[in-house]
């Protein structure tokens, strides 16, 4: 793995999306390793689900497998493009998840095993979730891209395809929600 | 984790207890079987396109064609009119300007609406008077004075012109427009009215007139002796003055007394028969002149 981050490191994103749009299997999956991890946490995130995020996570590889002759040098890189492209793809399967059931996603319990030590944090890491998942779509992927993806407003809004001030409106309204949720859950003191 | 802080640190902690799990194992391995075996969920658009047919434009899309393209080359054309790319900009009156001047059906030309008066605006009207018309001697004077201006009565003789006014005269008389007091009035007014040589000569007419009346009865009287208690002399037979233009002369009833002696001797020798033909004669006479004095 540390050879593997060494090389792609030593590449930059255009060579190795050239790479594999010349269908190279070495650099896809020199790319999956590197980012397969940040899509997961998105989609993760996004869905609440482990299945589905992992489906949304391959499916957003293979998209750049697939499209990887379009690819424009000189982007941002791969790694907000993934990011885009998941947020989207999640929203796509919220929506269409609504569309033909209105009924609640059912919880998969956490496969993790939960030690003692740790059954504190993870409660308070649900009703977290529980807060996240509680959220409108697109206020869910702008909390979780600026937030746990770090990324700044522009580039957050620029994956929703929105203006700048809509989006930092959209999410003054799920920072709000949040914030309000949590609070009400009572695990703001529990945590740390 | 963020760069701006928009949540408390309590908050914070509390998001970051959402901690996403580890990937699961064997993600990239299986992604990259996904792609040996090409199920990579990638569809070739260009390999389903359906490949262009022969076609042959259908009746529709060739009328749609027609009328877009006509459409669209009177819109061009029409705005580079106006826009005066053809030379002077062509005036195209309006459909509201081309109204104004229609003329579908001639305009309803005005009712005169009835004026409604007032008593008090109401003008008087004034009577008309009836021109009035000549009566009487007025009538005989302009009739003889019509006469007088009427060129072809001028030519004739004054004793045609004197029968010509008395037969006017007379049917003046007889259709009842004047009488024969109207006829002596009118005869006086054109005598005072005529002019100095005229009436001398009316004069010296009617002193022979009344001479050789005179003279006629005496010989009436003269010869019808015996025979005059029929027809007495005293009375004049002729018409006082309708046929002349002189001023009427009135006989005197009274009688000379030799001439009156006569005649009643001539009564008293008389027959009966004489005596009752004398009573008709004068029995008509008085009838005549009643008659006369009615008129």
């Amino acid at each position: 793995m540390m050879q593997q981050a060494v090389r792609q490191a030593e590449q930059s994103d255009d060579e190795l999306v050239a790479r594999i749009a010349a269908r190279d299997h070495a650099a896809m999956r020199l790319v999956a390793d590197g980012h397969a991890q940040l899509v997961w946490r998105v989609a993760y995130r996004m869905l609440g689900d482990a299945t589905e995020a992992e489906d949304v996570a391959q499916e957003s590889l293979l998209k750049l497998w697939n499209h990887a002759d379009r690819w424009q040098p000189g982007g941002a890189g791969i790694a907000p493009w993934l990011k885009k492209v998941t947020v989207n793809q999640c929203l796509d399967r919220l929506r269409r998840k609504r569309f033909f059931s209105d009924e609640d996603v059912p919880e998969r319990e956490d496969e993790a095993p939960l030690a003692d030590r740790y059954v504190e944090a993870v409660e308070t890491g649900q009703a977290v979730k529980d807060c996240i998942e509680a959220l409108p779509d697109r206020q869910r992927a702008a909390v979780i891209l600026t937030y746990y993806e770090e990324q700044p407003n522009q580039v957050a809004a620029e994956s929703l395809e929105m203006q700048l001030k809509a989006f930092e409106s959209l999410l003054f309204r799920a920072r709000a929600s949040l914030r309000g949720c949590v609070e009400r859950k009572g695990v703001v003191g529990r945590a740390g | 984790m963020m760069a701006e802080p928009a949540f408390s640190p309590e908050i914070e902690k509390a998001l970051d207890a959402y901690a996403a799990p580890p990937l699961p194992t064997g993600f990239s391995e299986r992604l990259m079987a996904r792609i040996a075996s090409g199920d990579t969920g990638f569809v070739d658009a260009a390999a389903y396109m359906p490949l262009p047919r022969a076609r042959k434009s259908s009746p529709w899309r060739r009328t749609s064609r027609i009328i877009g393209s006509v459409a669209i080359f009177s819109l061009a054309t029409a705005t580079a009119a106006a826009a005066g790319f053809f030379g002077d900009p062509v005036y195209v009156p309006g459909v509201s300007e081309a109204l104004v001047e229609a003329k579908i059906v001639d305009a309803p030309k005005p009712v005169a609406t009835p004026k409604v008066r007032t008593v008090a605006e109401a003008k008087p009207v004034k009577p008309v008077m009836a021109q009035p018309q000549a009566t009487g001697s007025a009538a005989i004077v302009n009739r003889v004075t019509d006469l007088r201006n009427d060129p072809a009565f001028a030519k004739l003789t004054p004793r045609e012109r004197l029968a010509v006014t008395g037969k006017e005269v007379r049917q003046m008389v007889s259709s009842g427009e004047a009488t024969r007091q109207d006829v002596r009035t009118a005869v006086r007014e054109l005598a005072r009215d005529a002019d100095p040589t005229a009436r001398e000569a009316w004069r010296k007419t009617a002193a022979e007139r009344r001479e050789k009346r005179l003279e006629r009865r005496e010989r009436t009287a003269a010869i019808a002796e015996p025979q005059s208690v029929t027809e007495p002399q005293a009375i004049d037979s002729e018409p006082a003055i309708a046929t002349t233009d002189a001023p009427p002369t009135i006989e005197s009833a009274k009688l000379a007394p030799d001439t009156a002696e006569a005649i009643r001797e001539n009564i008293r020798n008389a027959t009966p028969e004489q005596r009752a033909a004398l009573r008709n004669a004068l029995r008509e006479r008085r009838q005549l002149r009643q008659q006369r004095r009615t008129q």
